[in-house]
């Protein structure tokens, strides 16, 4: 039995499935709204909130397993490849905190910094930092929903294998903009710190609307007469970001489209036109056809992608 | 496919952290001891332990049985109790069907021996003696009947009360005697 959970800044969604990693065939989805204020910028502000409308959501899926795997990301984590020759277990993190650290550009005094070795590659490393405090608002908020934590992975890692045929996927959050990509193997991410949120802020002030009154009228409507210069700046983000990406040697064409952002009318069609790119919505990988038809699944993928892939984790 | 875990090492690193910790060669006896005694004294804890739950297990299976005896003696005990009952109850039957008989006796050996100018007004069975209440216009025909009755069924007569009633005109005289039981 596999859970996947992704506590996101707005929404949780959990996915629930059988079978182990990529032979897990996801059953059911559940997306439930975030009170306000409760999680923000990676970390979970208000565990006891998240942990109720956790335990809420486990209530109506009526299922007993207590494990599951959840994510982090930008801008509290990051995942990278580094080269190290042979040494022991201690070295190898002392080598990897001190780079950690001089990326940061600071001491590193609660960040988690875990190593793994790339399969078929000795001396290729993949080096994971986190921010002690994101990584424990998350396991406390899920033992008090009384689940445990199985694994916390890299959000990059997750949404590439619930899309495994993507060369990128582009995730368009609320306050996020951020790029998977995956060259020999190995994922890396680029972001930008705008989002969503920015949208319906400029729709907002353009219109003399309050917050919900102009996030109604952005997934309505889209940005036909207001908000459409932070559209523009959105669209300049994510293009950046693709271009980026090929300068760093990844030959990108074809670009998977997640987070409820990417759901903005007119979107792609300036995302195709400004990075030259083609951008599809993809079916998640592993995702029943019995209980999600296409059509079904094509409009949850960008909001369910996350939590699918992080069903089908598994331990290596 | 990549699947990474901020939250554990993996076990190649677990086991490449063990690897690390060298034992120093001058120390290897004392480590190899250290280790032979841990290894002994954790299996006879195990060996122990694992007695111990058993007999946990047959402490908790005998104080079951305790119980269901301790209910099984208490119901004898009701048992014992009411047979005790029924035996008492028996005795007090047979008692008062054996008084039954002797009273009846009694009231027959009365209406025989009992002179005909004497009239009975009550009979009281006052602790074993019987109180005898009656008229009669001779004082005579009393002390005939308290001789007939003595010696018979009944035991020694004695006589309680004589009077005149004055409300008769004085022809009637009233007594009372008692006389024990045989």
């Amino acid at each position: 039995m596999a859970i996947g959970m992704d506590i996101g800044s707005t929404r949780v969604r959990i996915a629930h499935g059988h079978g182990t990693g990529q032979a897990t065939v996801i059953e059911a989805v559940l997306a439930r709204d975030l009170p306000a204020g409760s999680a923000a910028d990676g970390e979970v502000a208000d565990p006891d909130l998240v942990a109720t409308v956790i335990e809420d959501m486990m209530s109506e899926l009526g299922v007993r397993a207590r494990e599951c795997v959840c994510a982090v990301g930008p801008p509290v984590a990051s995942l990278r490849l580094m080269q190290l020759p042979r040494m022991s277990a201690i070295d190898r993190e002392r080598a990897a905190r001190i780079d950690v650290e001089r990326r940061l550009g600071r001491a590193a005094s609660d960040v988690v910094v875990r190593t793994t070795r790339v399969e078929g590659s000795p001396d290729n490393y993949l080096v994971g930092a986190v921010a002690g405090k994101a990584l424990r608002s998350r396991t406390d908020a899920l033992r008090r929903a009384g689940l445990r934590a199985r694994a916390v992975d890299f959000e990059g890692a997750a949404l590439l294998r619930a899309f495994p045929r993507a060369e990128a996927v582009l995730d368009i959050g609320m306050a996020r903009i951020t790029l998977h990509v995956l060259p020999n193997g190995v994922p890396t991410t680029l972001w930008s710190a705008t989002g969503g949120a920015a949208i319906t802020a400029a729709i907002g002030e353009e219109l003399g609307l309050e917050e919900r009154a102009a996030e109604a009228r952005k997934r309505s409507i889209g940005v036909v007469g207001a908000g459409e210069g932070a559209f523009g700046e959105i669209v300049a983000e994510a293009s950046t970001l693709i271009r980026s990406a090929r300068r760093r040697g990844c030959p990108i064409e074809r670009i998977v489209l997640f987070g409820n952002g990417s759901r903005i009318g007119g979107l792609r069609v300036a995302l195709e036109r400004g990075a030259d790119v083609r951008t599809v919505m993809e079916r998640p990988t592993g995702l029943s056809t019995g209980a999600y038809p296409d059509d079904v699944a094509m409009v949850g993928a960008a909001d369910w992608g996350l939590a699918i892939g992080l069903a089908r984790w598994e331990r290596r | 496919m990549i699947a990474f875990d901020f939250l554990h090492d993996p076990r190649t690193v677990l086991l490449e952290r063990l690897r690390a910790y060298r034992v120093p060669r001058r120390l290897a006896t004392a480590a190899i001891a250290l280790a032979t005694v841990t290894v002994v004294v954790g299996v006879g804890w195990s060996v122990e332990r694992s007695r111990a739950l058993d007999a946990e297990r047959s402490v908790r299976r005998l104080r079951v049985e305790d119980t269901a005896l301790r209910a099984r003696l208490a119901g004898e005990k009701l048992e014992a109790a009411e047979v005790s009952d029924l035996g008492a109850l028996d005795g007090r039957l047979r008692a008062i069907a054996s008084s039954g008989s002797r009273f009846r006796a009694r009231m027959v050996a009365l209406a025989k021996e009992m002179p005909r100018d004497v009239w009975l007004v009550s009979l009281t069975d006052d602790g074993g003696r019987l109180a005898v209440v009656g008229r009669t216009q001779r004082l005579a025909s009393v002390a005939t009947a308290m001789t007939r009755l003595s010696g018979k069924r009944f035991g020694w007569a004695s006589l309680d009360h004589v009077a005149r009633l004055e409300r008769q005109g004085g022809a009637l005289l009233e007594f009372s005697f008692s006389i024990g039981a045989r």
